[in-house]
């Protein structure tokens, strides 16, 4: 039950030096209603994972709503027509692991529990995805903004820099775009939810035929495949909803923002439109990102923090999304030290890739690094559950792994450098500072 | 309006009369088929591998061949509190300080070989043991080996390293006596410690203490093979990872660890008293509630955990339904057990809306009294907490952590060498009346030690109505006005 931030969503690499080559055995199949169906089996422990994703996200919510696909995924676990009791109770006592999240692009769920619980899950997930509404109450909304208002107020209202995510949407999207308010929303838009607003988007977005189910982990494929038919086949398909995907938007100069907060330091974000996950130059900025700050003698670190002294820490990412991205460089003042410091020192470090272009090795370096990534994140039965589940959400094809790592592989230093021209000028970006009332004089 | 509501009734006026047919009958309601567990799969824990360098460092080993990842770890038994008060984090510095320059290599360069080859190295010490440890691919676990016997066994602290190292530790207490949150943490560990034990912390004014020297010379006292262990979990046999590793730490020779004695429990706080950090205009108290619980080898410490579970160790628990679900108080509210040297703490915490601070206060006291007087926990309940645990066992063995990790409780807190072994006859074994009783005798409401950061000016007269005695501390949990 997580609004998540702006993590990004990396994608994952293969590198021609690999002994082993990472894959994930499945099967995928549909059922009449459009749900999708990949069975992954795996029977290292005799636990199984049910693993939902349903497309929607923030991005699609009413104007005036923001937080209402977060609201809304809290209200799934609250009961269903045929199971109208707290969604934790039935499978707490059975040892099962249970959550949910909501990011700007899609919401999932899962619960991993001992493999013989199996059609317990896949009957609770059924009832909320097919019979949710008879069971909601105006109690049960209310009690759930309450909740998701504290979990703004614990993440990002009370948190030094808490604010950072929700600052950099808000200044990077323009009002109107779907990624212009964070997934967690505001707090007036949480509260002025109505039991109306939840049935309209249950029955818009809530359907079989814009969902996909993933089981992973210690069960029999033919005893699976007639429990899923039982529980899924009964829940009705409804329109397919359609989006119109909104154009990335573009800085149209360098765009400066102070923001307060009680924190001793300055922290600085820059910020740059770049290509949605999975598009050209997508792969390249992961590992542009590396190349720039990923330990200690990367090129930020190593300028910022262990030659000039002026941060205490550094970070690049590419933050990939099913519409756009952003390319974040942040860095947090040292004693002494301030905002417009770090953003010269970063812009010199960024100009020198003109001069001196990233090299093969450092892309290598970068690539390992993924392939390490990779490998952690199928060690676990619901790491594999989430990357099928995410593949076929993003691409309707839970293999898409193998298309993924060809991206990483492809790359190449010159496609590094010119990502980096492309995608960062100095000129058009977004630069977001959080500081202390009164800023931190600086010492030259 | 009425002109257009007629209009519209004309516009649809049948043409002719209807044809009244009966209606048809209603489909009967869908009734899902109830689901019923499928067979029991058999399940045993995986087995550790033990074997020993021919130094004598025992080794274990546990395989999982799932992914070709390789985590390995070398523990040692140290003593925080055997550090002086006025050289607070020497212990801390002198491990963060091993991959700053060894062997042949400067800081970068050892980051810059770590990030060759994929692999992660960890150092840190807390206040139990000091630990060293890698994780990379099976197939670079030579070259990986090779940067941490350099850590380990030659490091070099530079001097102008520890300069920057310190600068950073400096700016990071800056940002511990900032975050709410870890404030909270601080606080309470001054407030069970005094300035002992864990209510130790690193200063300013020690960190600027603590000399290069020094480090050397806690390096030497501490680290040596006669208090180490080496733990291996993942994509690697015994019998392949043994002579890696005597090849590189087969000369390996060094103290062992003259450890003073072990702490013991606090004395439990003064009633019904809250420590108050005032952080102004913060949207939400961090609250916290804390005592020591005895040790995990008392005959009814399972009966305790699962009591524990019942009251606030999940999400379906009496105290997380309260406060969460049914008041909207927090996004959600947690009690937890956890060991250190001088038994187990039990500690309550949730982050609590501002203006909902006494009252959510009020509830958390209102259901440790109720547990303990009108609603003892139910037959249900016990069982439904002692299945979280019992049935959600096997799923933990899914990578070595979990196995790894029980394997060195055992060893730094001195548990029975059968306790893996015996986690499920524990579990079973305390009826509802046992939980009830342990967690009767452990938990008592009046005698925690509270922790609140949060806005003082809003807050403080109400949590007083309660009964309680404020106590206004500042951010290191120094008594304001106090001597």
């Amino acid at each position: 039950m997580v609004a998540a931030k702006g993590a990004a969503m990396h994608a994952l690499l293969w590198s021609v030096a690999l002994a082993a080559t990472p894959s994930i055995p499945f099967s995928r199949y549909e059922l009449p209603n459009g749900l999708d169906v990949t069975l992954s089996p795996d029977h290292t422990v005799p636990v199984v994972c049910v693993n939902v994703w349903y497309d929607v996200g923030s991005r699609d919510e009413a104007a005036g709503r923001s937080g209402f696909a977060h609201l809304f995924e809290h209200l799934r676990f609250n009961g269903s027509q045929h199971a109208d009791d707290d969604y934790f109770k039935p499978l707490q006592p059975l040892g099962a692991r249970v959550n949910g999240s909501t990011n700007l692009d899609r919401t999932n769920y899962y619960e991993c529990l001992p493999s013989e619980q199996l059609p317990l899950a896949l009957f609770l997930e059924a009832d909320r995805m097919g019979w949710l509404l008879p069971a909601l109450t105006e109690t049960k909304l209310q009690n759930q903004k309450d909740v998701v208002r504290n979990e703004r107020r614990q993440n990002y209202d009370n948190p030094p820099y808490g604010q950072a995510w929700l600052e950099i949407l808000r200044n990077s999207y323009p009002e109107g775009h779907p990624y212009h308010i964070a997934t967690i929303g505001k707090h007036e838009e949480i509260e002025a939810a109505t039991l109306d607003d939840v049935k309209g988007f249950f029955r818009t977005w809530y359907l079989p035929n814009n969902a996909s189910l993933v089981l992973s982990g210690d069960f029999d494929e033919a005893e699976a495949r007639t429990l899923v038919e039982r529980y899924f086949g009964p829940v009705a398909a409804g329109p397919s909803p359609v989006r119109t995907v909104p154009a990335r938007p573009a800085f149209t100069e360098a765009k400066a923002v102070r923001a307060v907060d009680d924190v001793p330091f300055e922290k600085v974000w820059l910020v740059w439109h770049t290509p949605a996950l999975f598009q050209p130059g997508d792969a390249e900025l992961d590992l542009l990102s590396s190349a720039l700050a990923s330990g200690k003698d990367s090129r930020l670190y190593k300028a910022l923090v262990h030659e000039q002294q002026i941060a205490q820490d550094v970070t690049a990412y590419q933050s990939s999304a099913g519409y756009s991205s952003l390319f974040v460089v942040s860095a947090t003042a040292s004693a002494g030290h301030g905002g417009a410091e770090l953003v010269a020192a970063i812009d010199a470090v960024l100009g020198e890739v003109a001069t001196r272009p990233i090299t093969d090795a450092e892309v290598e370096v970068g690539r390992t690094a993924y392939e390490v990534q990779f490998f952690g994140s199928i060690a676990t039965i619901q790491g594999k559950a989430d990357l099928l589940n995410n593949y076929n959400t993003r691409t309707h094809d839970p293999g898409y792994l193998a298309k993924d790592l060809a991206r990483y592989q492809a790359a190449t230093a010159a496609g590094v450098n010119s990502a980096h021209k492309e995608w960062l000028p100095p000129d058009r970006r977004l630069v977001l500072t959080i500081g202390p009332a009164s800023a931190t004089p600086e010492v030259k | 309006m009425r002109a257009l509501l007629l209009l519209a009734l004309v516009a649809c006026a049948p043409k002719a009369p209807p044809v009244v047919e009966a209606p048809p009958p209603p489909p009967p309601p869908y009734v899902p088929a109830p689901p019923t567990p499928l067979a029991t799969r058999p399940f045993s824990p995986p087995a550790a591998t033990r074997g020993a360098l021919g130094s004598g460092v025992p080794v274990v080993v546990v395989e999982n061949h799932e992914v070709p990842l390789v985590t390995l770890r070398i523990d040692f038994l140290t003593r925080g509190a055997d550090v002086p008060l006025a050289k607070a984090g020497l212990a801390e510095a002198a491990m963060d300080m091993l991959n700053e320059g060894a062997g042949k290599r400067d800081a970068l360069q050892i980051s810059a070989e770590l990030q060759r080859l994929g692999a992660g190295l960890g150092t840190g010490a807390g206040y139990d043991g000091a630990s060293v440890s890698i994780s990379c691919l099976r197939d670079k676990l030579e070259p990986t080996l090779d940067v941490l016997a350099d850590v380990l066994l030659r490091p070099t602290f530079p001097a102008e390293e520890w300069e920057r190292r310190r600068s950073l530790w400096i700016d990071d207490l800056q940002d511990a006596r900032n975050s709410p949150g870890r404030i909270a943490s601080r606080v309470t560990d001054r407030v069970l410690w005094g300035q002992s034990y864990r209510g130790v912390e690193a200063t300013e004014a020690s960190l600027r203490a603590i000399t290069v020297k020094e480090m050397k010379a806690w390096h030497a006292a501490n680290l040596g093979p006669g208090g180490a262990t080496i733990q291996v979990g993942g994509d690697v046999t015994l019998a392949e990872v043994l002579p890696m590793l005597d090849a590189r730490f087969g000369g390996w020779k060094g103290k062992t660890a003259k450890l003073g004695a072990p702490p013991t429990a606090p004395v439990p706080p003064p009633q019904n008293t809250v420590w108050l950090v005032d952080k102004p205009g913060v949207a939400q108290s961090v609250v916290r509630a804390a005592a020591y619980v005895g040790r995990p080898t008392d005959p009814d410490f399972a009966a305790f955990t699962i009591a524990n579970n019942a009251m606030g160790g999940q999400f379906a628990s009496r105290i997380n339904l309260d406060l969460r679900e049914q008041k909207g108080y927090t996004y959600g509210a947690r009690t937890s057990v956890s060991y250190d040297l001088a038994g187990t703490s039990w500690s309550f915490s949730a982050n609590i809306h501002t203006e909902k601070t006494a009252p959510a206060l009020e509830a958390l006291l209102q259901q440790l009294r109720d547990v303990e007087g009108a609603r003892p926990l139910t037959a249900a309940e016990v069982e439904d907490a002692r299945g979280a645990s019992v049935f959600g066992w096997p799923g933990r063995f899914e990578s070595p952590d979990y196995l790894l990790g029980q394997l060195d409780a055992i060893r730094t807190y001195g548990l029975p060498e059968d306790w893996v072994a015996t986690y499920l006859t524990r579990m079973r074994a305390p009826s509802a009346a046992d939980a009830q009783k342990a967690w009767a005798d452990r938990i008592d409401p009046d005698r925690l030690a509270f922790i609140v950061v949060g806005d003082a000016a809003r807050i403080r007269p109400e949590v007083e109505k309660l009964g309680f005695v404020v106590i206004p501390v500042d951010v290191d949990g120094n008594v304001i006005g106090g001597k």
